[in-house]
């Protein structure tokens, strides 16, 4: 099975606390299924999908995380390259609300400058457990700078409006910007902004994290 | 009847024939527990766990003793009443008071008491004092984590209906919440949950009923007490984290006293990463370095994959029955698990022609999602046995040697085929034709980025990026990545001319000779050199049922005219000759000229000139297409080299210029093929294809056959297990000898020099 002809290569990152819906929106997102019963994330999961985005084959590598690494441990490994990343908490708990401004600054220490980031609040569906509005959710939006989605991996809601979004922001940020003009290239001078058709945007060859 | 057979168990375990060194031999070969098995679990399993993992049962003195439960007896008496009171200091509030339904183990079904506490502090010991001593806040932060690990417990192992159970979980989260708790270091992780599971089921299902079943006897109703389920698995968890609980180390230690205070320069590596990095770029580089150096090339970070193998110990990556198989070796081997990074190792080796021909994304895929077992062919050795004897020997000597051994031995037990396959086409629309002409040449090309130089690989990726951007696209984009990726380019050019020099060495294929120095002569062979002969003596008698076939066809001819009575001859000499190897047990050196007879021998070699000689023309083209593409670069800044030097896996290949590039010049030979004895022919890896890297003339020693240009034109390595199983079926040209017999057996003897014809059978004028 020859792997699809495709143009750019996107690294997108989920993350979040345990237990919110990352691999369910992440298995939504990429076979169109949804189980109730889901094992818990250990290290990192990964799955590909192949998107078309203004006539462009757009191949959207999505790395799974496991909410409970949040440490140094090996985040370097799984924030390098990212181009875009989905902050994602449970509209039922507000702890994992809470806890999106520690992972945005996680972000910030560990990620490229510049990484593309939307809010997502999973489980919109559960009406009668709520207890984050969608107001609270565009609040922390709008003042870590974000755009924001309340989804719903199990009745498949916004989830494909949720990675479109982002992987349109990206292709806005990086491809469609003629190299020359972007002012942030030249003075990052890292390799945030390249995408390489054909090319892991993880780092080759390193041989320690 | 479950009881019936865990006392068949235990019987067969401690009162059976075993030795206890026999026992571990067994459990690392997953003979154990023949029988005793349902879909919850094995029976005996639990009582072998905690003969290997409880203290007291292996001493290491004296001679092969008879396992004896009472050591793990006596050490399972202190713990349980040391879970009892951890359990009761734990999980009480600070009023003293427990939740509802508390019930403490070994204690019938009554709620302890509640006990008094100091009442006068009542300040200070209140659910709602804002004292920072204030004991509720401990008590509430434990109520968190207990809610943590609840949320894992519920998910764990969703399609087994037992983890379902109400009273399992209740008694999973405890255990793990108690574990954390007095290991506050480390606390709990994700994955911990997944291991005592496993833990708890096997003990579970051993576990008797002490009061209904009075017949039982007393060892076995003491080792398996159903009442101290919960406790045993505590304790036996507690010793399996004493091994793996460093893989979830996720914070430094605080410093030893007296040390000096950590440096700030030397920042925290987490051992996990630690532990991964070790297992692949010390020991998969010294065992496979073909396949370290294509997932070195993809980028692959070894704490991407290992994090989940080596924390769960493989649960996730083969089903629980099999990985359960992996486990009785692994406690049986060493209570450390030592041997975990050397199953990686091995299953690694086992995928490895998925690996080699993937790029980045495929390699992730198949090391997060590991493929399925395949069948084994031998049904003495489960696949589980297969991995953990492979990783035993990658533990006790992790070289090349052994790991040219287990490929083999993939291939000769799971039929796995030793040559990499194609990668997968970079464009769909490819033709049938130029695939098949690609396979031919495949076998030689399939690391192209070590042996290409760099005007290839730039030539290579310009015109693929050509293809997917268009050519004015490609440049801007690539002096762009030049600019972002110049500090690094130095770097890169020295690492990637360093580590150039390891993946030489994946060409040595079968060098036995330095295996054999190495070793004394008191130690015997190893499985797997024995596995390597096997599979040359099949080649062996391939290629004499080939001779024989070709003098039976000369003897059926008539003999009318001298001609013909001199081939009789020959083939007499022939079949002469083939008795002769066959009695010596097929050691020894092959002489193919007596083999064949003079005129067979030299219409074979005329015609592998003849194949040698298109080869070279092929391999004229090859480098005038390289030059062709080096000159088409120089239009491009100098940079570009490095810039593509930098990543040169990630550039998907066209296919056409990568085969021409890969058609070899001489002197890609690796050096290390020539250096063992300049008559022996180069030696190349088992992928590598023959047609393609034939001798020059200029290197034709006629008194040796095995330099012989025919020698080299020939098929070297064991073709594909299919081919290799049919034996005798094949044509005689098709089943020309590889050279494996002469590397295997060149010490014992000189080749043969051409002996006067003698006529054994008296037919001869």
């Amino acid at each position: 099975m020859p792997p699809p002809h495709y143009d750019f290569l996107i690294k997108l990152l989920l993350i979040g606390d345990s237990g919110v819906g990352k691999s369910c929106l992440l298995l939504r997102f990429c076979d169109d299924a949804w189980t109730p019963s889901f094992i818990t994330t250990i290290g990192i999961d990964f799955k590909i999908r192949t998107i078309e985005l203004d006539g462009k084959r757009i191949k959207l590598q999505i790395w799974d995380t496991a909410g409970q690494e949040r440490f140094r441990t090996i985040t370097t490994a799984y924030y390098r390259g990212a181009m875009g990343i989905l902050l994602v908490y449970d509209v039922t708990d507000e702890r994992s609300f809470n806890n999106i401004r520690t992972w945005h600054a996680n972000i910030e220490q560990h990620a490229s400058e510049g990484v593309n980031k939307i809010l997502i609040g999973n489980k919109s569906d559960w009406i009668e457990k709520k207890a984050v509005t969608e107001e609270q959710g565009r609040e922390l939006a709008n003042e870590l700078g974000i755009k924001f989605l309340e989804t719903s991996a199990r009745v498949n809601e916004n989830v494909e409006d949720a990675f479109f979004t982002l992987a349109r922001d990206i292709k806005t940020r990086l491809i469609d910007s003629q190299p020359e003009s972007t002012g942030q290239s030249s003075t990052g001078g890292g390799n945030d902004g390249a995408i390489r058709p054909g090319q892991t945007p993880a780092a080759p060859q390193s041989s320690c994290c | 009847m479950r009881l019936e057979t865990s006392r068949a168990a235990f019987e067969n375990i401690f009162h059976g024939i075993y030795t206890l060194p026999k026992i571990k031999e067994a459990a690392m070969s997953g003979r154990l527990f023949r029988g005793g098995q349902d879909q919850h679990g094995t029976a005996g399993r639990s009582m072998a766990w905690k003969l290997f993992l409880l203290p007291g049962s292996n001493t290491p003195l004296g001679s092969p003793q008879q396992p004896s439960p009472s050591p793990s007896i006596e050490y399972l008496r202190q713990e349980r009443p040391r879970y009892v009171q951890v359990l009761k200091e734990k999980m009480r509030a600070p009023d003293g008071s427990y939740e509802e339904g508390f019930v403490l183990p070994g204690h019938g079904s009554t709620s302890p008491e509640p006990s008094s506490t100091n009442a006068q502090d009542w300040d200070r010991n209140n659910p709602l004092s804002l004292d920072d001593e204030n004991p509720w806040r401990e008590w509430f932060t434990a109520n968190e984590l207990r809610k943590t690990i609840r949320q894992d417990v519920e998910r764990t192992f969703p399609d087994l209906s037992y983890f379902r159970d109400p009273d399992v979980q209740q008694n999973l989260t405890t255990i793990l919440f108690l574990h954390s708790i007095t290991n506050p270091r480390i606390g709990y992780r994700q994955g911990m949950h997944e291991l005592l599971a496993c833990l708890y089921q096997a003990i579970d299902f051993d576990s008797v009923d002490v009061e209904s079943s009075s017949a039982l006897s007393t060892e076995l109703s003491e080792l398996c007490d159903r009442a101290w389920v919960a406790a045993d698995a505590w304790t036996l968890f507690g010793k399996v984290m004493k091994g793996v609980g460093e893989w979830y180390e996720w914070q430094e230690p605080p410093p030893a006293p007296g040390a000096p205070p950590p440096t700030a320069n030397v920042p925290f590596v987490a051992p996990i990463v630690t532990a991964c990095n070790h297992m692949h770029n010390t020991i998969l580089r010294e065992v496979d370095p073909r396949l370290w150096q294509s997932m070195q090339a993809a980028g692959i970070e070894p704490q991407i994959y290992g994090i989940r193998w080596l924390r769960l110990l493989f649960t996730r990556e083969f089903s629980l029955e099999d990985a359960m198989l992996i486990w009785d070796g692994l406690f049986a081997y060493d209570p450390s698990f030592q041997l975990s990074k050397s199953i990686c190792v091995a299953m690694l080796i086992r995928i490895r022609n998925k690996i080699i021909p993937s790029d980045y994304s495929t390699q992730l895929t198949y090391l997060l999602r590991y493929p399925a077992p395949p069948i084994s062919l031998d049904v003495d050795m489960h696949h589980t046995s297969l991995l953990l004897r492979q990783a035993i020997a990658i533990h006790t000597s992790p070289t090349t040697l052994v790991g040219q051994s287990i490929v083999y031995e993939n291939r000769n037990v799971l039929d796995i085929p030793v040559d990499i396959p194609d990668p997968p086409p970079p464009m769909p629309r490819r033709t049938r034709a130029s695939a098949e002409a690609g396979r031919s040449k495949q076998a030689a090309s399939t690391s192209p980025r070590r042996e290409m130089g760099l005007p290839e690989l730039i030539a290579r990726g310009l015109i693929d990026r050509g293809e997917t951007l268009g050519i004015n696209k490609t440049l801007s984009n690539t002096i762009l990545e030049i600019r972002r990726n110049l500090p690094d380019l130095t770097q890169t050019l020295n690492r990637s001319s360093s580590s150039s020099t390891p993946s030489e060495f994946t060409s040595i294929s079968l060098v036995e000779g330095k295996k054999s120095e190495e070793r004394p002569p008191w130690e015997p062979r190893s499985r797997f050199e024995v596995e390597k002969e096997v599979a040359d003596l099949r080649l062996l008698l391939k290629q004499l049922s080939g001779a024989v076939g070709n003098a039976i066809d000369v003897l059926l001819q008539n003999d009318e005219d001298s001609a013909i009575h001199n081939k009789k001859r020959e083939a007499l000499e022939c079949l002469d000759y083939v008795r002769e190897v066959l009695g010596r047990g097929g050691t020894g050196e092959i002489d193919e000229e007596r083999l064949y007879g003079e005129t067979e021998y030299q219409k074979r070699r005329e015609a592998a000139r003849e194949k040698e000689e298109r080869a070279k023309a092929e391999a004229m083209a090859a480098a005038k297409a390289k030059e062709e593409a080096a000159a088409k670069l120089r239009v491009t800044s100098p940079q570009a080299v490095a810039s593509f030097a930098r990543a040169p896996s990630a550039i998907a290949p066209s296919r056409e210029h990568r085969h021409r590039a890969a058609l070899p010049p001489r002197d890609r030979h690796p050096p290390i093929a020539l250096t063992r004895t300049p008559m022996t022919p180069p030696i190349l890896s088992p992928h590598a294809n023959p047609r393609v890297s034939p001798a020059p003339p200029w290197e034709h020693t006629p008194s040796n056959f095995s330099s012989s240009p025919l020698a080299d034109s020939l098929p070297r390595l064991p073709p594909a297990s299919t081919s290799t199983r049919s034996i005798g079926k094949s044509s005689p040209a098709s089943s020309y000898p590889p050279h494996s017999h002469h590397q295997m057996y060149s010490n014992t003897e000189e080749p043969h020099k051409r002996s006067p014809p003698h006529d054994p059978l008296g037919v001869l004028p």
